[in-house]
């Protein structure tokens, strides 16, 4: 266990720069052990050995990495680096830039196809989509006509992308072989609008949440308290459903059996059954702005990350009831990955510059990594239901 | 003192019943984008606009071309607007322009709270806002601030009212292409008390914030005391256009039976 907690600053700060200045690490055994974390204000990704929770590296990538996306079958992490609006290609081997590829403006989220070797890269600040192969380390395509691009979602069979607009009330369907859009999918009512000016914040779409067998994807309209279900074969909806105040998006449980829903305007979490009709089985009680939901241990659990009052919010997904708290002073967590075997929880805490571990079992913090770097934005696994916000 | 406000946001809740699907246009086509916002457009103004067809022989492909086309087509009060991009960081809650800008609670009791839009977290801040005063010493009386505000989301004006108003059926009535439809405000426990409420309007006040008032002034007994609101009583529908622009389409004519908005709500009392 790492132990820097319990270390002076400065000496911390000496350890660090050992990590940082020795040769590269190459990753040893399965990629799937480690747990990559995008530092916004570092510029850097700090990899964390999930068998000894240790930071292993510090790989340098371009400013303000958002996300990071692994493609294990390729052996290489990619950064999305928006403010020099480029992504970083590492090779896993030595842990260098192999490319670094110029795209659109702002690279936030990015998704990668099925066979690992497609990247789909929106870039917010133009209503683009980049399809980058990173087989060739290029940008093939440029996709117009999307509305502050968001999430995206790959079919099973990676010839179809759904993208969430921030922007909008529908779903953009791209075809990837033609790279374009080919369909546009509503999700509740147009907004309706009763002002004088045009300055306003508004939310769209932030993802479509795929159930884990890539039938049903669930897209909620964060302005209209409404989520759609899409067969996302056929793009046809099938189902409708009210949520709460303000909804962020859907996160799924890894079993398939829910969707969880953190309603952000009245704090309560909506839990929904993936099966038709689509009941919400519960209403929770959330926490101030829920950025992030990760389930775990046999799917009994979940947590709930609120960064506006900085703790995780459990979730008995058993007994569909609230079921504690974790603190986490100071610590805004972001985003998290609980890993694949459903036992820890890594939560990105930008406030303190940490990586939480939790014990998913038993519900209850194990430690804090430090050394992470600053500002770490959020937290990725092979193998595990990763997320960003 | 009896707390006008729930305890908690989870009042808010009750927002969730609100039957805003009544408001639904049809659904717009899937397909490419011009055909989107041409059905759509036409969903809420008239059918008798010009078809997909002409657009696209007059503009190609071009969104942005079609939607200068129809909003020339439909006259002054279709708007196309370039899209104000939230930072992200606002939609994540980091940060965000507050909604209300003051709050004062007098030695007498009078809370005065003003809100100058209506922003993702403006019924959070009211709550929160309140509380903060009723916490200070006992609230007897309160004024709304409404001179600068200029309107804002519908839905988030509703949900604001509904903590003044608890259960009123047929309280909004929207008149549109598709004939009236009424809109009913949830069966939850009225959390406003009778505690005397002024709302202070101007003629900046409008759309959602002159609807608002008129709201108090029909269902929670307010008094309007300033000068006469700006007059625009009717929504707006958006239509996403492209990455930077969007069409507002005018929708709905408001009317809040028991109150005349058209041509701006007239106060019981100048200042």
């Amino acid at each position: 266990m790492f132990v820097k907690n319990l270390l002076p600053k400065t000496i911390g700060a000496v350890v660090l720069a050992a990590v940082m200045a020795s040769p590269a690490l190459a990753l040893e055994g399965n990629i799937g052990d480690y747990v990559f974390v995008p530092n916004r204000s570092s510029a850097d990704v700090a990899i964390i050995d999930s068998r000894t929770d240790e930071v292993i590296a510090r790989v340098a990538v371009g400013n303000v990495p958002h996300q990071v996306a692994v493609s294990d079958s390729l052996g290489k992490m990619v950064a999305s680096n928006t403010h020099d609006n480029t992504i970083s290609i590492i090779d896993l081997e030595t842990l260098k830039t192999t490319a670094t590829v110029t795209l659109g403006h702002e690279p936030e989220h990015m998704e990668i196809g099925p066979a690992g070797n497609t990247l789909a890269v929106g870039n917010i600040g133009e209503g683009t989509i980049s399809l980058v192969s990173l087989v060739e380390n290029r940008e093939i395509t440029r996709i117009a006509g999307l509305h502050e691009p968001h999430n995206m979602t790959f079919s099973p069979d990676g010839t179809q992308l759904f993208v969430g607009n921030l922007g909008a009330n529908f779903v953009s369907v791209i075809d990837v072989a033609q790279g374009k859009v080919v369909a546009e999918l509503g999700v509740g009512t147009d907004r309706a609008l009763g002002a004088l000016s045009s300055e306003d914040e508004h939310q769209g779409i932030i993802n479509v949440t795929s159930t884990p067998d890539g039938r049903l994807g669930f897209a909620a309209f964060g302005d209209g308290d409404e989520m759609a279900v899409f067969d996302l074969r056929t793009r046809e909806k099938v189902g409708e459903m009210k949520l709460g105040d303000t909804p962020w998006r859907a996160y799924a449980t890894a079993d398939g059996r829910f969707m969880i829903v953190p309603n952000n305007g009245d704090e309560t979490v909506s839990v929904f059954s993936t099966t038709a009709p689509f009941k919400e089985v519960a209403r929770l009680k959330g926490a101030a702005d829920m950025t992030g939901v990760n389930t775990g241990w046999f799917e009994t659990t979940a947590f709930v990350l609120s960064r506006g009052d900085n703790k995780l919010v459990i979730l008995d997904l058993v007994e569909m009831k609230n079921a504690g708290e974790i603190a986490l002073p100071g610590g805004t967590p972001e985003t998290a990955v609980t890993t694949p075997d459903g036992t820890k929880l890594y939560v990105a805490l930008s406030g303190t510059n940490e990586v939480a571990v939790i014990d998913v079992k038993n519900r209850e913090l194990i430690t804090k990594i430090s050394g992470i770097g600053e500002e770490p934005w959020g937290a990725h696994m092979v193998g595990a239901l990763n997320y960003c916000h | 003192m009896r707390t006008w406000l729930a305890p908690s946001i989870t009042a808010t809740r009750a927002f969730a019943v609100l039957s805003l699907a009544i408001l639904l246009p049809a659904q717009s086509p899937a397909g490419d984008s011009l055909e989107r916002i041409v059905g759509t457009t036409k969903s809420i103004v008239s059918e008798s606009l010009p078809p997909v067809a002409e657009v696209r022989a007059r503009c190609g492909s071009d969104p942005l071309c079609a939607a200068r086309f129809l909003a020339a087509t439909i006259g002054r009060n279709a708007k196309l607007e370039r899209v104000v991009h939230p930072d992200t960081d606002q939609i994540r809650g980091v940060h965000s322009q507050p909604s209300v800008t003051g709050a004062t609670l007098s030695r007498e009791g009078t809370a005065e709270i003003k809100l100058d839009r209506f922003g993702r977290a403006a019924v959070r801040e009211f709550n929160d806002r309140y509380q903060a005063l009723a916490a200070q010493g006992t609230v007897r009386r309160l004024i709304l601030d409404l001179r600068a505000n200029g309107g804002g989301d519908f839905r988030r004006m509703l949900k604001l009212a509904a903590l003044f108003t608890g259960p009123i059926p047929d309280a909004i009535v929207l008149h549109g292409k598709n004939g009236i439809t009424k809109i009913e405000f949830p069966k939850a426990q009225r959390l406003v008390s009778e505690l005397p409420i002024v709302v202070l309007v101007g003629p900046q006040t409008a759309s959602s914030a002159e609807i608002l008032a008129a709201i108090l002034r029909v269902h929670a007994d307010a008094e309007i005391v300033g000068s006469r609101t700006f007059g625009k009583n009717y929504l707006h529908r958006v239509v996403p256009v492209d990455h930077d622009w969007r069409l507002l389409v005018p929708a709905e004519r408001i009317e809040v039976p028991g109150t005349t908005v058209a041509g701006g709500l007239m106060p019981d009392r100048a200042d």
